[in-house]
């Protein structure tokens, strides 16, 4: 165990961290939080997969916009410029973690929850009821070379077109369709999904860790070393609200 | 309505822009021409997304290359010049864009094609395909990069690029060169529906547009800008004279 909305569960060679934060938005403390929960899963040498869920109706809803207005006002830009830095080191962490990795989304997957679920292994998505999409050009946020080069790897180009130039929001069945997600299970199901997902992947001897990691990092190299510009904070912490 | 030349026409939230030159060749001032229309299509705060199609047999079958082969040095730089800008300006635009490809669309005219967001074909008559391998043209950098970008798959790339291979509107619907293929009759129908599709309530801030456009397609944008085109042009000049 993490913390209390944070919690790592051991389920014979699967390990499920769960999030139970409302939106599981990212700020500085979710990713805290989540680096623990990862060095807690690769300190276990028994874990052969990992698996990533939310709990209710967000797996995520992207950046805490709230949070970064409230660092804004205080006028520690210092603070968002690490935060943006933080965040691709989280996601590079995921990206080429030592064991295979699956998100269970349990609900909506939005912006930097979508771009957090790709990088994992695998998805998996509940039916009905769930939209993913990164809709950041309806929002006048831009988007990064590093997330636009992951999801160029996963999905066609007619699929990256209408994802990430127009903003399409995708249901589950779509999701699938479109390559976004590898599979779709009943909300009470997707767990156990998630689960066998990881059997199959796993197969009877797992992978050495270091040469997965290796590996993934090989693989995924141009993502890695996608180079990103400086970011305009300004765009973000326009939507949020801080708390006065 | 078109009527000779390069027009616009608005439905509501649509313009569409008609070529109605011929073969709707590209030489520069083809070139001008279509950029005012482009220009004319932004100048209308309402207009949402662009349609482009042409009239007749031809979409556009590419280069007028019995002008631009003999010209001067200076001439086919500033063409290749103002080519590379018209294809990269169609790529980033700021509203979604839909080539209604209404005949044959060859080469240049392909290349344009691909520029735009989404492609429908006309079935039955027309051909899709890039000409290159067969009149000794080179494609540069950014040219390869559009087309890994843009064409669905490698044996799509292997087949339309390395073998030149000639593709119905049905074939490139099947292939996904297309985003659909229709009869003649409702092609721009189409093309509109596929806008307002796109388009949505909405609609995009057309700078944030841009600039999505250009972040996705960064890559594509950055070829472009490395080609040093006095060594395409030279390169092209000496390889004509073999033709």
């Amino acid at each position: 165990m993490v913390s209390g909305k944070f919690s790592v569960e051991v389920r014979g060679k699967v390990a499920v961290i769960t999030t139970d934060c409302g939106e599981n938005r990212f700020n500085m403390d979710f990713m805290n939080n989540f680096n623990k929960a990862l060095d807690e899963v690769e300190s276990n040498p028994d874990i052969q997969a990992l698996i990533t869920t939310g709990i209710g109706k967000f797996y995520s809803n992207g950046l805490d916009v709230n949070w970064m207005a409230e660092v804004a006002k205080k006028k520690q830009v210092s603070e968002l410029g690490k935060f943006f830095q933080e965040i691709i080191k989280l996601d590079n962490r995921l990206l080429t973690f030592p064991v295979p990795t699956i998100a269970a989304i349990n609900g909506h997957c939005v912006a930097q929850g979508a771009f957090w679920a790709l990088h994992h292994d695998y998805r998996v998505m509940r039916t009905k009821r769930s939209w993913f999409s990164v809709p950041e050009v309806h929002l006048n946020l831009p988007l990064g070379q590093h997330n636009i080069s992951l999801l160029r790897g996963i999905v066609s180009g007619a699929v990256a077109r209408d994802a990430m130039v127009f903003g399409k929001w995708y249901s589950p069945e779509e999701s699938l369709q479109a390559g976004l997600v590898d599979g779709l299970a009943e909300p009470e199901e997707l767990l156990d999904s998630a689960i066998k997902f990881a059997h199959q992947c796993i197969g009877t001897r797992g992978f050495d860790r270091a040469a997965l990691k290796k590996m993934k990092e090989n693989v995924y190299k141009d993502v890695i070393n996608a180079q990103d510009t400086m970011v305009n904070f300004g765009n973000y912490t326009k939507l949020g609200k801080p708390k006065l | 309505m078109p009527g000779g030349g390069i027009s616009v026409e608005v439905r509501d939230n649509v313009a569409i822009v008609y070529m109605d030159r011929g073969e709707n060749r590209l030489n520069l001032k083809f070139m001008a021409d279509l950029n005012s229309a482009f220009d004319k299509v932004l100048s209308y705060p309402d207009v949402q997304a662009m349609v482009t199609t042409g009239v007749g047999k031809f979409y556009s079958n590419g280069i007028q290359l019995t002008w631009l082969l003999p010209a001067a040095l200076d001439v086919q730089l500033e063409f290749w010049h103002k080519f590379s800008e018209l294809q990269m300006r169609i790529l980033t635009f700021p509203i979604p864009t839909v080539a209604a490809i209404n005949g044959h669309c060859v080469a240049g005219g392909g290349l344009l094609a691909l520029c735009h967001d989404y492609r429908v074909m006309r079935t039955k008559q027309g051909w899709f395909y890039m000409s290159e391998i067969y009149i000794k043209g080179r494609f540069t950098s950014g040219m390869v990069t559009l087309f890994k970008r843009k064409l669905p798959s490698v044996d799509v790339e292997r087949d339309v690029l390395l073998f030149g291979k000639r593709l119905s509107g049905e074939e490139c619907a099947r292939r996904a060169v297309v985003d659909a293929a229709c009869e003649q009759e409702v092609l721009l129908d189409e093309a509109v529906r596929k806008a307002r599709a796109c388009v949505g309530t909405a609609g995009f801030d057309r700078p944030m547009q841009r600039t999505m456009k250009e972040d996705v397609y960064r890559d594509v944008v950055e070829a472009y800008a490395r080609v040093t085109l006095t060594d395409y042009v030279q390169t092209i000049r000496r390889n004509s004279a073999k033709l």
